[in-house]
């Protein structure tokens, strides 16, 4: 068990430190966010429709796009020289191998939603001091699901010669829960209902996350196998 | 061999008589929604589409429980049988889930005005059409081999365990759709006449003797693909 | 092949009726191999004769259809992840991420594979390959020839029992070769089992102790390298593989 969570600990250490030499995949992440952001205030006018009202979608909307420019670049990395197969080829089970990438995807994804939040607070002159921290909560919720099953469907679509069409052509309609129920609790916490109102939200998004773990650790091994 | 040819004519043998049930099960079909069960008061004629509308629903539903069954079993097995019945099974109901998608908005313009709303369960069905298209994409896009069969597996399996949780984000989100009339609190069949319970019943019947009849199809055809690859192949590297 | 259908103690590889089929196509058609602890097997053959598929299956990274293989006293279908330990694979990829320098490359892997002292083991391996200088440079700067070296310290950091080469010489210029060939010299006089699949015959032969040839997913040929004429070998090569096709036409 503890050679396993060292593996794992290893995968994560090589992403992060690939990133801090190269930061590539972060500022892209990043950028590509504020940019989607910045085209649904084009698209909509601000001093007509209340921001509360659109804002949570947007917000989502930029998570998820530039989560999947993540995903898509973290599996692009271990396919450029075959460096999927050299971890394969050693003695590493194949959750760890996708507890790693998962981990590391998710670690990414939350610095740069983190980073986003401040920007989104201004743009769209919401209030997000007072319910920031059952908003991360929301926010890490949606992340976990959203990566699980990222993770599962980056690995498998990294092998293909399309690879940056079909992960969200697959990932987009399997994740549709955890967007609906994502920016539900988002605009109701934003509208200043209490975070216990939402159990049942809650609930079901915990499931998925659930429920998408136990079908990875299921078939990562048919997935990572040549 | 002559076992095989046996085979191979019992099969064909079974597939007549499958052709001829459908057959008459439409024939059926066609006679009572049109001439056996009388107009809806409500709604008028084109409730008559809910005759269509309700059993591709089913159909679709059963062939992507179909598509999940074979995937684990493929995992299991690793045998292309299996890959094939996900496969054609998948099409199946791809087609009739993109009847569900037609013959909704149709009933929907008159009696509620609009074409489409962001009710409840179009907007599942909708997710599972792009599920299970996504599922074909995947397998156009892969070259034949057991990576293709491995991968869309496992689309198919998380597919389809997404669809109860999709049901209810969907639900608690928003909901318009009638009430199921099927199976009511008050037992089966109690918010319908019962002829109209029959027509439906004959029709849920067809549709699913159909769906066997295009399994049956689309599986031989797979197969052939399948052979006539092996032949292309060993001529390529003779010569 | 041994007496009990079972491998002996110098068995380092022990195939038997190894197949690979998907439906009707069928990438292996039931190998029997065997390898003895220090020797050199070269493996010829043509595109889509399942060289690589064989090698996949004996590196644990696909599973057969049917049949068994030993490897390092391991059973492949046991998928015992400690197998893996005994293994080096060098291919013509390399593993490597160009944005870690050597080291980091190295040290990731050493930790993979479980290795006290990772960073220790990860430098050694560097030295060896004579690349001390250049340890901390990003692989992505190097060229070819280094990188191929730098695979090689890679598939041996965790001292592997057997190595599997696959296509190695894919991609280098005529010195890189050389330098190839010579730090493969040099794992085999150390008396480590190697296995080399290659469609290059004079490379191929160069180094090996037993020959073998697979056609169409079978053993076409295998024999010791004393026994075959090395000047005609090319066209006994592609005799066999004609055979073999004829062979398999006529069933």
């Amino acid at each position: 068990m503890k050679a396993y969570l060292a593996q794992i600990g290893t995968i994560i250490w090589k992403d992060v430190l690939s990133e801090l030499k190269t930061k590539e995949l972060f500022a892209s992440m990043f950028i590509f966010a504020v940019l989607s952001i910045l085209i649904f205030i084009f698209s909509i006018n601000l001093s007509i429709v209340n921001a509360n009202d659109v804002g949570p979608g947007v917000l989502w909307v930029a998570f998820i796009f530039s989560g999947t420019l993540g995903l898509n670049r973290s599996f692009t990395l271990e396919k450029e020289n075959g460096c999927l197969q050299g971890m394969m080829l050693s003695p590493v089970d194949r959750t760890a191998i996708y507890f790693g990438k998962m981990i590391s995807n998710l670690l990414f994804l939350s610095i740069m939603e983190v980073l986003i939040l401040p920007v989104f607070m201004i743009f769209f002159n919401v209030d997000i001091i007072s319910v920031l921290f059952s908003l991360l909560l929301v926010i890490f919720l949606g992340s976990i699901g959203f990566c699980v099953l990222g993770t599962l469907l980056s690995s498998l679509a990294s092998n293909l010669k399309t690879r940056e069409i079909m992960l969200p052509i697959l990932l987009y309609p399997l994740v549709t829960p955890v967007v609906i129920g994502s920016v539900n609790m988002t605009s109701r916490l934003l509208a200043g209902e209490k975070l216990a109102d939402m159990t049942k939200w809650i609930g079901l998004i915990s499931c998925f996350d659930i429920v998408f773990l136990a079908v990875s650790i299921m078939t990562i091994d048919h997935i990572l196998e040549e | 061999m002559s076992e095989e040819l046996e085979e191979k004519e019992e099969d064909s043998e079974i597939n007549w008589i499958l052709w001829g049930l459908t057959v008459l099960a439409f024939s059926a079909t066609v006679y009572a929604i049109f001439v056996y069960v009388p107009t809806e008061k409500q709604e008028g004629l084109v409730q008559r589409i809910m005759y269509y509308h309700i059993p591709s629903a089913w159909l679709s539903f059963f062939a992507f429980f179909i598509v999940f069954l074979s995937s684990i079993l493929y995992l299991w097995k690793r045998e292309r049988e299996w890959d094939i019945y996900a496969q054609s099974s998948a099409e199946i109901g791809v087609v009739f889930c993109s009847l569900v998608l037609i013959t909704g908005p149709i009933w929907a313009k008159p009696i509620w005005g609009t074409w489409w709303v962001w009710d409840a369960r179009l907007t599942s069905t909708l997710v599972l059409w792009l599920i299970y298209v996504a599922y074909i994409m995947l397998r156009l896009q892969s070259d034949a081999g057991s990576m293709r069969a491995r991968y869309s597996a496992v689309i198919g399996i998380a597919g389809f365990l997404n669809i109860p949780i999709i049901h209810f984000s969907v639900l608690w989100w928003r909901t318009f759709h009638p009430k199921p009339k099927m199976i009511t609190p008050e037992g089966f069949g109690a918010g319908m006449d019962d002829s109209m319970v029959m027509t439906l019943m004959i029709s849920l019947g067809a549709f699913t003797l159909l769906y066997f009849l295009l399994m049956g199809q689309r599986v031989r055809i797979e197969k052939m693909k399948d052979e006539i690859d092996q032949i292309k192949k060993e001529r390529f590297y003779s010569n | 092949m041994s007496e009990n259908g079972l491998p002996s103690p110098n068995h380092i590889l022990f195939v038997k009726a190894l197949r690979k089929t998907f439906g009707l196509i069928q990438a292996l058609r039931g190998i029997d191999l065997e390898l003895f602890k220090g020797e050199f097997l070269t493996i010829f053959g043509p595109n889509g004769a399942g060289k690589t598929t064989l090698i996949k299956i004996l590196s644990s990274l696909a599973k057969p259809t049917s049949g068994t293989a030993y490897i390092a006293g391991f059973n492949i279908e046991d998928a015992n992840p400690q197998m893996r330990s005994q293994i080096g694979v060098i291919s013509h990829a390399s593993y490597l991420y160009d944005n870690l320098s050597a080291l980091e490359n190295l040290v990731f892997y050493a930790k993979m594979h479980r290795l006290e002292n990772p960073e220790e083991r990860a430098a050694q391996v560097i030295d060896e390959m004579g690349l001390k200088a250049r340890m901390h440079d990003p692989v992505g700067v190097f060229s070819r020839g280094m990188t191929q070296r730098l695979s090689i310290a890679r598939a041996i950091i965790n001292n592997p029992a057997i190595l599997f080469l696959d296509e190695p010489y894919t991609g280098l210029d005529q010195h890189a070769s050389e330098n190839l060939k010579e730090r493969l010299s040099v794992l085999r006089d150390a008396k480590r089992s190697i296995v080399m699949i290659t469609h290059d015959i004079p490379r191929g032969l160069e180094m090996c102790d037993r020959v073998a040839i697979m056609a169409d997913g079978k053993k076409a040929f295998m024999g010791h390298v004393d026994d075959v004429d090395k000047n005609s070998f090319e066209g006994f090569y592609y005799q066999t593989i004609a055979n073999s096709r004829v062979d398999k036409n006529r069933k």
